[in-house]
């Protein structure tokens, strides 16, 4: 098969992505070793494509995961948490299920379901960098503290996690940020079943309080 | 995100042009993830890559720019001989002039060397009509690279390995 530069033309990609035939690649490659504007054109592809291969890949710092992790764990992670701020949301999360709880039972669609307030998928939690172990451990035994007796926290407690959540990584973060959640309800008149809202969440605080004391960690 | 973050910056940088909006773009496609059924999880580095072209591409007929200039490729630790530079100048003048579709399909056929497959999966397009959109794209760069040589009056790419017959 005798190639000619219109042949060429057509074969052109073929050729670059290695999808010819034998035959016909040697055919190429005899127009190639005749024809320079042709030959040209192959090594302006190719340098081109080693050009893109070649180029240093942007350095991805830590920064950018901050923005991230700082979108994702919203709405709680945005707040700045000074007291009222942390009453009001906790009154607006308890007015909602006082509403849920006020509605006619009866209708299939009226039985209220317990709801976890907040459960990442665990995919979710690999996607937010890697798990560290904790830096402070006073706040989280505080909160321990506080969910296995109910007593309502402090304004410096929630600051002190607020804090914590802005540094912590992984399933650590999502930690806090239900510890949060929680010391929010811990705070009104009309309490919620909080292992309802949060499942497992003394078990996981314990965890990492343990993690952290234990002499392996 | 540290795994898949360069990758994926460096393709968004590569269409966009624009170091910042790069930046924004692939943040953006991790919060999008975030939100994702698991499923989206499985495929998750395609996941990205689909959802970083995309958006590179709407981002770019939205604003309706012209190439911008503010695209600073990091500095390699040895930077390259003069020669070497003004190829690579050459090059990423016409990659800029291209539209962001052809360069979309350069970057990911050139530089992440993926087979036709894939990126289909990433332009969300059959395969036939990667291989058509790829045609047409080098067919452009190669116009692009012609018409340096005819501003310059020179080959745009001098080439060590070129041969004479």
């Amino acid at each position: 098969m005798t190639m000619d530069c219109e042949n060429f033309d057509q074969y052109r990609d073929a050729f670059l992505d290695g999808r010819l035939s034998s035959d016909q690649a040697r055919s190429a490659e005899q127009h190639l070793a005749n024809c320079p504007k042709c030959q040209v054109e192959i090594e302006h592809l190719l340098a081109t494509e080693s050009h893109l291969r070649d180029q240093v890949e942007p350095a991805w710092t830590e920064q950018m995961t901050q923005v991230v992790l700082n979108q994702t764990t919203a709405p709680i992670a945005q707040i700045t948490w000074p007291w009222q701020v942390a009453t009001a949301a906790g009154w607006l999360l308890a007015i909602g299920l006082g509403l849920q709880m006020l509605r006619p039972s009866g209708s299939p669609d009226s039985v209220a379901q317990p709801v976890a307030y907040y459960q990442p998928a665990p995919w979710m939690k690999s996607t937010l960098g890697p798990r560290r172990e904790v830096e402070a451990i006073t706040p989280l035994v505080q909160m321990l503290g506080h969910l296995q007796t109910g007593s309502p926290p402090s304004a410096v407690l929630l600051e002190d996690l607020a804090t914590m959540r802005q540094t912590a990584f992984g399933e650590n973060r999502i930690l806090i940020l239900e510890a949060e959640a929680a010391c929010a309800h811990l705070l009104q008149p009309a309490r919620v079943d909080l292992e309802t809202l949060f499942p497992g969440l003394s078990k996981r605080l314990q965890a990492a309080v343990s993690e952290h004391t234990s002499p392996q960690a | 995100m540290q795994e898949q973050g360069p990758r994926l910056l460096a393709l968004a940088r590569g269409v966009v042009r624009d170091s910042h909006v790069a930046e924004d773009i692939v943040q953006e496609s991790f919060v999008k993830l975030w939100r994702q059924p698991p499923e989206a999880a499985a495929a998750m580095p395609s996941w990205l890559r689909t959802t970083v072209v995309r958006a590179s591409i709407d981002r770019l007929r939205k604003r309706q720019a012209t190439p911008s200039d503010t695209l600073n490729p990091a500095a390699p630790e040895h930077p390259p001989p003069a020669d070497a530079q003004e190829r690579a100048a050459c090059i990423e003048d016409a990659m800029a002039r291209l539209d962001p579709e052809k360069r979309a399909v350069l970057l990911l056929r050139a530089r992440d060397q993926l087979p036709y497959e894939a990126i289909a999966a990433a332009l969300e397009v059959p395969i036939g009509t990667v291989m058509s959109r790829l045609a047409r794209a080098r067919k452009a760069l190669l116009h692009e690279l012609a018409q340096s040589e005819k501003n310059t009056d020179s080959d745009p790419i001098p080439l060590p390995r070129r041969q004479t017959p």
